[in-house]
């Protein structure tokens, strides 16, 4: 029998999502059913990790975080709700800064936050030393309290760009026929956020995952102040000694299962109740007039939650990067530029930044390409089966947390099976750098979809037919529908490589460390003057390479590129 | 073979993909000899650079974190280790290592002082290189008027929130504090197992007795719970013998009003032999690097950038007969040594007790 092997390249791709997506989280949740497959323990098929996580810290941990995860959501809902209101809705004059901020706030990792406010109130921090007793403070915000206030900083951004978008697409005539009526300002916003509630369940939904997923506070203010909380039981799990990845999977399967409760939470409380609000006859709102006195009052409303979310840890980092001595109970104290120029000195604390940045900027390049093929694929007109499972594994690898993820490619790419297939990629810093990839691309292509899906076949095949190549095709036709987009990613997914935190602590190569890693260990040795230093030059350079970016798209990509996905900008 | 477009941008993605992988991969590459250390000692980077300059290449490269985090990734790459050499405090550690057939034996060169000899293995599985003592107290003679002077002292209602100590499961050196302070509180002899397990049993029942009536602050490391004596939070710090001097030496140039540190010793001290293996599964060159590099650092020219290095960790107590210990470190008290081969079986076990029970 004759043997014939059809080269089909999409199986090759395949192979690429299996072995960067799927195969990591999988092996590594199996050892919480089978830790024997995976030489971790004697037993073919057990659930005694679930058992051993049934209680003390573990369950604790899971607890908290569930009890967390809830609260911070509902807040997350409730404040995001009324900004959105203040922002779309009326002529408050904070409208026109909330945008820039709301990205800021979605750009910063939570342990950066949690790391202002640390620096702020720890026992010879910035307030000890600018003569404001802060023990009062320390004692509220180490523990729950802190925990939940950096979380819920976090949730906000996610919650707000959910119902501020379906409150662009909601009418004006609904609050309008309330008015008519005489119904009150009051009863118009209630009944504007009953319309709204797809969206704000969404957003409870989503906060709720990013919460419990969330490593960055639980890495600073969970361990210092002994709160358990499950990302840090997980991590614990798997790196203190003795190391058990079977319970830690099994944590690991449990903040999962939570996740999915909570969107079919949200999926079951919107069955068979109707919230269409959008048809040909929509209006366009009318924004609301304030008075002098709701200008000030809607300004003060959202200027104090700026200042609490961004305004306090951007305080706190800034000024113990420029002062001498913080934390320290030795010395003076004095302004100084001192930390940042052992930053440029000391290659212990330069080297992580730079290490970053260029990884960085490799991952990005790759995760914008891969993101619009991966898109492409996904807006096919004759989209199977296949198309349907890669949007399905895209879905659940947005909400995977990213410890779960780290922790899956230990255990992948260090399996004897994979050396023996010749993949060597374990301890090297191209692993970290897949991982990136695979931790990006899922809300990367995901954010594509939408402009993706706008093209027409026919253009293509109408370009193709009157001779243009398929790469002149992609270039004419599809880039100007993603060109900004695939921009905003680029410069979404840099920012967010270079400052991740759980992915790099896991699987950095030796003598490569990431910047999270090199500020984690200076702030661990009590440098945090220069652990500081490198958390503010780590943003700043983010924020020049985005500056460079979007300059040079302006001065050097096609007219039409820019004006076709404007509208879509973010 | 069928390639349409759809497939072309994903073959085309795919391949640039493992393009710059594998780009990644190779440009790291090199045809000489390198091997990986996993280490959590102080000086140790000093050690790797004087060694790469002399090899003329990064022939050993570091891979730095706290000692738990390093025996738990030990530990997930059994089946394939990705370290050549491991070097951290405590040789509870390698002699389970050892006892797995995980270490490659090797008698080093050097010449040796008798504390150097005593503390080889019988089949030199792992090579000491410097020891130190751990369950020293230090304590703030400004706010401690009764100096504890045994474990039992502890307990004393004076004390209460005010004695910290680290967490085994990420600190070296503690491990080896808990196995000798379990041996000397539970006084069997830990050559049987039964010995062992009812040190265990007696040690444990103490360390809840003190979690219960005084509630001992646990923080990872030496350095935090320095850092929490410096700033008032606790008045004694169950340490390393070497971060007690280091902090002596900083409050004496650098003084904090209403702290005065001062050291004693709780019974015996437990000695902790600062430890360097070599992992088995290198390849012959690998092994054979990493030999080198071990004598290097007993050699003459080794000993010196150990000795001479500011980090703390450099505060021991030399095991061959051409180092001399710093000025300011004391004679070596009379000390407890845990028997690594019959305590290091337990570390795992005990280690989670600690972290269920006491942190």
């Amino acid at each position: 029998m004759k043997l014939r092997f059809k080269v089909n390249p999409i199986t090759f791709f395949w192979i690429l999502i299996v072995g960067i997506l799927v195969a990591p989280i999988l092996l590594f949740l199996l050892n919480a059913v089978s830790p024997r497959s995976l030489s971790q323990g004697d037993a073919w098929f057990t659930i005694q990790p679930f058992r051993d996580i049934a209680h003390g810290q573990f369950a604790q941990g899971l607890v908290n975080s569930f009890i967390l995860g809830v609260l911070v959501a509902l807040l997350s809902a409730f404040l995001a709700t009324i900004i959105a209101w203040i922002v779309l809705r009326t002529n408050s004059p904070v409208r026109k800064i909330w945008p820039f901020f709301v990205f800021a706030l979605l750009l910063a990792p939570s342990y950066l936050i949690a790391l202002g406010w640390q620096r702020l109130i720890e026992q010879r921090g910035v307030l000890d030393i600018l003569g404001f007793p802060s023990a009062g403070l320390r004692n509220i915000f180490y523990g729950p309290i802190g925990v939940f206030i950096v979380l819920a900083v976090k949730g906000l951004p996610f919650a707000y760009l959910v119902i501020s978008n379906a409150m662009r697409s909601l009418g004006g005539e609904f609050e309008d026929a309330i008015r008519v009526h005489g119904g009150s300002r009051i009863e118009a916003f209630k009944t504007m956020a009953t319309l709204l509630s797809p969206a704000i369940w969404s957003a409870i939904a989503i906060v709720f995952a990013e919460s419990i997923s969330d490593f960055g506070v639980a890495a600073t203010f969970s361990s210092e102040s002994h709160f358990p909380i499950a990302t840090y039981s997980l991590y614990l799990a798997i790196e203190n000694f003795p190391a058990n990845y079977p319970v830690g999977a099994a944590v690991g399967a449990v903040l999962l299962l939570l996740i999915v409760i909570a969107l079919l939470l949200q999926a079951r409380n919107l069955r068979g109740r109707s919230f269409r609000t959008l048809s040909g006859k929509t209006r366009p709102f009318r924004r609301i007039e304030l008075t002098k006195r709701g200008k000030f009052i809607t300004s003060t409303i959202v200027l104090v939650i700026l200042a609490v979310t961004l305004g306090v840890p951007a305080f706190g980092a800034l000024s113990a990067s420029a002062l001498s001595g913080v934390g320290s109970p030795f010395s003076a104290h004095a302004w100084t530029l001192s930390n940042y120029k052992s930053v440029v000195t000391s290659a212990t604390l330069h080297d992580p930044l730079i290490f970053s940045s260029k990884i960085a900027l490799i991952v990005a390049v790759f995760a914008a390409f891969l993101a619009a093929f991966v898109a492409r694929l996904l807006t096919q007109k004759k989209a199977g089966v296949g198309s349907q499972i890669l949007d399905f594994i895209l879905l659940a690898a947005v909400a995977l947390p990213g410890i779960v993820f780290a922790a899956g490619y230990i255990f992948a790419y260090n399996l004897p099976l994979t050396n023996s297939l010749g993949i060597h990629l374990y301890g090297t810093s191209a692993l970290l750098g897949l991982a990136y990839l695979a931790g990006a691309l899922p809300s990367t292509s995901r954010s594509l979809v939408g402009n993706m899906s706008q093209l027409q076949e026919s253009l293509s095949e109408a370009c193709r037919v009157h001779g243009s190549n398929a790469i002149r095709t992609w270039f004419d036709v599809v880039m100007p529908i993603i060109a900004k987009p695939l921009l905003a990613a680029f410069c979404l997914t840099y920012a967010g490589t270079l400052l991740e935190l759980p992915v790099s602590q896991l699987l950095y190569a030796p003598g490569q460390e990431p910047l999270s890693v090199g500020i984690d260990k200076a702030l661990a040795n009590y440098d945090y003057g220069g652990g500081t230093a490198m958390e503010v030059l780590g943003i700043m350079s983010a924020l020049v390479v985005v500056a460079v970016a979007y300059s040079l798209f302006n001065l050097l990509a096609p007219a039409g590129w820019k004006r076709i996905g404007a509208s879509r900008e973010l | 073979m069928i390639l349409n477009s759809k497939a072309g941008v994903a073959v085309i993605a795919a391949a640039s993909l493992l393009f710059s992988v594998t780009g990644i991969a190779v440009a790291g590459a090199t045809t000489k000899t390198t091997i990986t250390i996993y280490e959590a000692t102080g000086y140790a980077a000093d050690e790797i650079k004087a060694f790469n300059t002399q090899m003329g290449y990064t022939a050993v490269k570091d891979y730095t974190d706290s000692t738990g985090p390093l025996l738990a990734k030990v530990a997930a790459e059994t089946n394939n280790p990705q370290w050549n050499l491991l070097w951290v405090d405590g040789a509870e550690a390698f002699a389970f290592l050892d006892k797995k057939k995980q270490l490659d034996p090797y008698t080093p060169k050097g010449d040796f002082n008798d504390l150097g000899k005593s503390l080889f293995p019988v089949d030199h599985g792992y090579v000491p290189l410097g020891a130190s003592v751990m369950g020293v107290a230090l304590y703030n003679a400004e706010t401690v008027k009764n100096v504890p002077t045994t474990y039992t002292d502890l307990l004393k209602p004076e004390f209460k929130g005010k004695i910290g100590m680290n967490n085994p499961a990420v600190s070296g050196p503690t491990f080896p504090f808990i196995a000798g302070m379990f041996d000397q509180i539970g006084g069997k002899n830990s050559k049987t197992a039964a010995g062992v397990a009812a040190n265990i049993t007696a040690g444990e029942a103490f360390l809840k007795q003190l979690k219960t009536t005084n509630g001992i602050v646990v923080n990872d490391r030496n350095g935090p719970t320095t850092h929490a004596f410096e700033i008032g939070n606790i008045s004694i710090a169950l340490i390393q013998s070497t971060a007690a001097l280091n902090e002596i030496n900083k409050l004496a140039k650098t003084p904090i009003p209403g702290v005065t540190p001062k050291i004693a010793f709780l019974t015996k001290p437990n000695l902790v032999t600062n430890v360097i293996g070599i992992g088995a599964s290198g390849s012959s060159s690998q092994r054979q690097l990493a030999k080198k590099f071990v004598d290097f650092i007993l050699s003459p020219t080794g000993q010196t950038i150990a000795t001479n290095s500011s980090d703390s960790d450099s505060f021991f107590w030399p095991i061959t007969t051409y180092a001399k210990p710093k000025s300011f470190v004391p004679e070596l008290p009379d000390y407890h040594l845990a028997n690594p081969y019959a305590w290091g079986p337990q570390q795992p076990a005990v280690d989670d007790w600690f972290l269920q029970n006491i942190k």
